[in-house]
């Protein structure tokens, strides 16, 4: 009788711990919100004032990187663009196009090449989102000026180095 | 699921258990005429799920052994020594942690047993340090667009020489199954107290502690182990 009782003991106790450790935690998802990889975020100013508050929107802007098929998903856009770099190269080349809707109109569009150089560096995140990288030093080029004309007047760097995505880190003036 | 094998095994030995109970019993009722007299001694085991889950799971290989030493009615030294590895496969990440550890403290029985048995529903507390090394054997860099493809780097990096040390409450049973045979199982909850991080990384997995959250000191862990009392002599309660 006393293994039998004993056996009893063992099982009780063991359910009673089952139920207590069924709960878990789910951490192995990257949490949105997570500051990971900056995107790049380009700010339009008219070139007329060159005041940074005086917002001119490029209509129907298209970003392509060069060497890339698809174009970049920019949304809507009101003042700024957010785009993202290659994280394994040291620069990324994006051909910027305005007036690219050809359907209804006759002001043709406009390509004008800009290169962006930098130095990337990766960093750890957490175990759910890996490692990101941060853009250090970076400086923009205007490519050589095409057939069609330059749209884009001049650009600045806003920062030295491309870590968040609060505030515009490039200005275009147009 | 890792947890649903581990039970399904426990539960599988305790039928296989039952069926010998039978056989057993005339023998056992005999010694119940043994005179009172608690048994003291020095206990010495190893750990089945650590066995069981090395065999079934690829990524884990682990061993520990168990010890412990009776000091009074209620009171235990209690110490576990062992060594395992893990390869944590997250979707941005995979991380092996491997090395040895020890957590060392005392058991307290808070369960009165019937007259001749020697089970035990134990509360203990453990400090632990474990010396171990981690590889990040390839990683992802999160960017939050596929435009330009994945970044996946495959160059596998150790840094060794790492330690960590944590504060640890145990719940547990132990059960005699057989003359000194004891079968046990116990959880655990642990705070880390000092830990130190690879360069350029973190430690996603802790020999000795279990894997690591990234937003809070605690672990947990468990244990099924199965041991032998080398009994040195008898004392009254």
């Amino acid at each position: 009788m006393k293994i039998f009782k004993n056996i009893l003991f063992l099982i009780v106790v063991i359910v009673s711990i089952v139920f207590s450790n069924s709960s878990c935690e789910r951490d192995d998802i990257c949490a949105e919100g997570t500051p990971t990889t900056p995107f790049l975020i380009i700010k339009f100013i008219d070139n007329e004032t060159q005041i940074e508050t005086d917002i001119k929107r490029p209509s129907e802007l298209q970003v392509r990187a060069v060497g890339f098929d698809s174009i970049i998903d920019i949304g809507t856009v009101t003042d700024s663009i957010m785009i993202p770099l290659r994280t394994n190269t040291t620069s990324t080349a994006f051909e910027f196009t305005i007036n690219s809707d050809t359907t209804n109109d006759t002001t043709p569009p406009n390509t004008d090449i800009i290169s962006f150089e930098y130095e990337p560096i990766e960093e750890y995140v957490s175990s759910a989102c890996g490692f990101r990288v941060v853009y250090n030093a970076i400086t923009a080029n205007e490519g050589e000026e095409g057939d069609d004309g330059d749209w884009i007047k001049g650009i600045t760097e806003r920062t030295l180095n491309v870590t968040d995505e609060t505030a515009a880190h490039i200005f275009i003036f147009h | 699921m890792k947890q649903l094998h581990i039970y399904l095994f426990f539960i599988s030995i305790l039928t296989s258990c039952l069926s010998f109970s039978q056989e057993e019993e005339k023998q056992l009722t005999a010694k119940d005429t043994l005179p009172p007299g608690e048994k003291y001694g020095l206990r010495v085991g190893v750990d089945i799920a650590r066995i069981i889950r090395s065999s079934v799971e690829d990524k884990y290989s682990g061993f520990e052994i168990v010890g412990d030493y009776r000091i009074s009615n209620k009171f235990f030294v209690a110490a576990e020594i062992g060594n395992e590895s893990l390869i944590r496969d997250e979707e941005n990440i995979n991380v092996e942690g491997s090395g040895s550890y020890i957590r060392a403290g005392i058991d307290y029985n808070t369960y009165g047993n019937w007259y001749g048995m020697q089970n035990s529903i134990y509360v203990g507390l453990r400090y632990g340090y474990s010396r171990f090394d981690q590889t990040l054997n390839d990683y992802i860099i999160f960017t939050g667009t596929d435009y330009f493809g994945e970044n996946e780097i495959i160059e596998p990096v150790t840094r060794d020489g790492l330690n960590a040390s944590w504060i640890e409450l145990v719940l547990g049973i132990k059960a005699e199954l057989f003359k000194n045979i004891y079968l046990g199982a116990n959880v655990s909850l642990r705070n880390m107290v000092s830990e130190k991080k690879p360069e350029g990384f973190d430690n996603l997995y802790i020999p000795g502690f279990g894997r690591t959250n990234d937003f809070s000191q605690i672990g947990v862990g468990y244990g099924y182990n199965i041991s032998y009392l080398i009994p040195l002599y008898k004392r009254k309660r």
